[in-house]
């Protein structure tokens, strides 16, 4: 007789006793799933993270938001409502001051103004790179995923 | 029945009033565990490789399964087997010591069928059965469903051993088989 046989998995039902360990064992299971038990697998390797992204249940975009307070703050509708002499004087600096004179900026070389955009260029790798390392759990307690 | 041997299970009828109690149990730690979230107790159990596995365990589920465990150690712990010589009781299949117990049907003094209520109304009881080698109860057979029965085919096979061995039993026999 083969081993796999339709005899075989019907054999269990054909006695009383052993149906009687099948509907208690499942009175069991069903009474720890209403009790709130639950078994979960959860892959941790970086497939997570992009289901995680794909999934528009669990991802919000404005949870950050919301947590920083930004929502609350009146926000400009438009940039013609954008003053930069009012936003510099908001963080204590004056518009006049910190402009350097016309003179001034004539005497500076190129190759200070070169190697100062080259500096300023290459500032913003520099802060990019660590952001690149930041770990992925890192990201999900960020956006509130976690 | 297979082989000429005749497997005498314990029924789970047996246990209705602890199969009763289950139920009640099961109930309560359903409702205890809704009532009190922080009986269910949280966090990982394992990990395989990339794979982290979870668990909730409500607490108070442990006292239902361990309940049902005790029920079905009882049931399968044991098992009544009747052949074409005797009677055979295995009690400890789930033990780590087992005992077997044999006796031939010519040996059998006596027959005792012992039901409670509750076994009258679900139609179980214990055959017990005396031999003359001991004054007590030599083997034990709990939880049997139809123990009327039970006794009755061992009161059988007895009375057709012992007359068998008798001269008149043995011409009967003879004249039985030949008529058959």
């Amino acid at each position: 007789m083969a081993l796999i046989s339709l005899r075989n998995f019907g054999a269990p039902f054909t006695n009383r006793v052993h149906i009687g360990l099948i509907v208690f064992t499942v009175a069991l299971f069903a009474a720890f799933r209403a009790a709130g038990g639950a078994l979960s697998f959860t892959v941790t390797a970086p497939r997570a993270a992009v289901n995680a992204e794909n999934s528009d249940e669990s991802f919000d975009e404005e949870a950050p938001v919301r947590r920083g307070g930004l929502a609350a703050r009146s926000l400009p509708s438009s940039l013609d409502e954008i003053s930069p002499a009012r936003e510099l004087s908001k963080l204590g600096l004056d518009s006049k001051s910190t402009r350097p004179a016309p003179s001034a900026r004539q005497d500076e070389s190129d190759s200070d103004l070169l190697g100062g955009m080259v500096e300023r260029e290459a500032a913003p790798a520099k802060q990019a790179k660590p952001q690149d390392d930041i770990d992925l759990d890192e990201v999900e307690r960020r956006l509130g995923l976690r | 029945m297979s082989n000429g041997v005749i497997v005498i299970r314990k029924v789970w009828r047996s246990e209705a009033v602890a199969l009763l109690g289950f139920v009640l149990l099961s109930v309560a730690a359903v409702a205890l565990s809704r009532m009190f979230p922080a009986l269910v107790v949280r966090g990982e159990l394992l990990q395989l490789g990339s794979t982290k596995i979870r668990l909730a365990l409500p607490i108070l589920w442990l006292v239902p399964a361990g309940w049902l465990s005790m029920i079905m150690f009882r049931i399968y712990n044991v098992r009544y087997i009747a052949d074409a010589r005797g009677l055979e009781v295995y009690i400890g299949l789930l033990s780590l010591a087992q005992q077997i117990t044999r006796v031939r049907y010519e040996d059998v003094r006596s027959i005792e069928s012992d039901q409670t209520l509750i076994e009258r109304l679900f139609d179980v009881g214990t055959v017990q059965i005396g031999t003359a080698a001991s004054t007590g109860v030599e083997m034990v057979l709990e939880g049997v469903s139809a123990p009327k029965s039970v006794q009755e085919f061992i009161q059988a096979e007895r009375d057709r051993r012992q007359m068998a061995q008798e001269p008149v039993g043995a011409v009967d026999a003879l004249s039985q088989v030949e008529s058959g």
